[in-house]
């Protein structure tokens, strides 16, 4: 246990948790279990596993992140390229 | 919100991205517009998914309407507290002995297990006639 004096690396749950209820969900899902692998791994002692953990959750994480962007920037593209109209009636056909 | 690696100009572009946010969704409800994305999971399937109504429940928060926020998403609310404080030991988890204690504490397997069960059962309760804030 003497890695425990030195400090957990980034688990990016709390980016993860952001990316599953902003962006896309999936993946923050994926960034949470990614996260509970870095603490786990620390946990045990291991510390460089939890390092690559770490690095793993922010790959994830980050795929999330841009996913979310992506999909915004589509969708703003199509509301202007289509209109707001033609979302509101495809909107309307939802409810 | 401001990683220290970023240049100045970085910095800048990142503060007025966030004040743009910010009055945006203070001042125009999801709700009544079409510019805001709508959730493509919702829209697939027809279900809610963790994060829907994280837009409205913002906008909600930001004008004081608090009831609104926690029937758009609770789970948001919820989580508000616990994302700030998570942050800002993370800012301060090699400064100081004890706060890395805490830290660790904060961040413990069974903690982050136990967020992603609760994630995993918002997201199929409320989707259920049990689900009162529908």
């Amino acid at each position: 246990m003497e890695n425990q004096n030195l400090p957990m690396p980034k688990t990016w749950l709390l980016e993860s948790i952001l990316v599953t209820l902003f962006c896309c969900l999936p993946l923050g899902i994926v960034g949470i279990i990614n996260a509970a692998n870095v603490s786990s791994k620390y946990e045990s002692g291991d510390l460089e596993g939890a390092k690559k953990a770490s690095q793993e959750a922010a790959k994830w994480t980050k795929y999330g992140f841009f996913a979310g962007l992506i999909v915004v920037i589509l969708y703003l593209v199509f509301i202007f390229v289509f209109g707001a109209s033609a979302i509101a009636a495809a909107a309307s056909d939802q409810y | 919100m401001l990683p220290p690696h970023l240049t100045n100009i970085k910095r800048i572009f990142v503060v007025v991205i966030w004040i743009i946010l910010v009055v945006i969704y203070t001042k125009y409800n999801p709700n009544n517009s079409n510019y805001f994305p709508k959730c493509p999971f919702l829209s697939i399937t027809g279900y809610k998914c963790v994060g829907c109504g994280s837009q409205r429940a913002i906008h909600s928060l930001l004008n004081f309407e608090f009831l609104d926020a926690l029937y758009y998403n609770v789970l948001l609310v919820i989580f508000i507290p616990y994302l700030m404080i998570g942050f800002l030991l993370e800012l301060l988890k090699l400064k100081f002995i004890t706060i890395k204690k805490i830290h660790n504490a904060f961040f413990n397997t069974k903690t982050i297990f136990f967020i992603l069960v609760l994630f995993l059962c918002f997201w199929i309760i409320r989707n259920t006639p049990f689900w009162m804030l529908n």
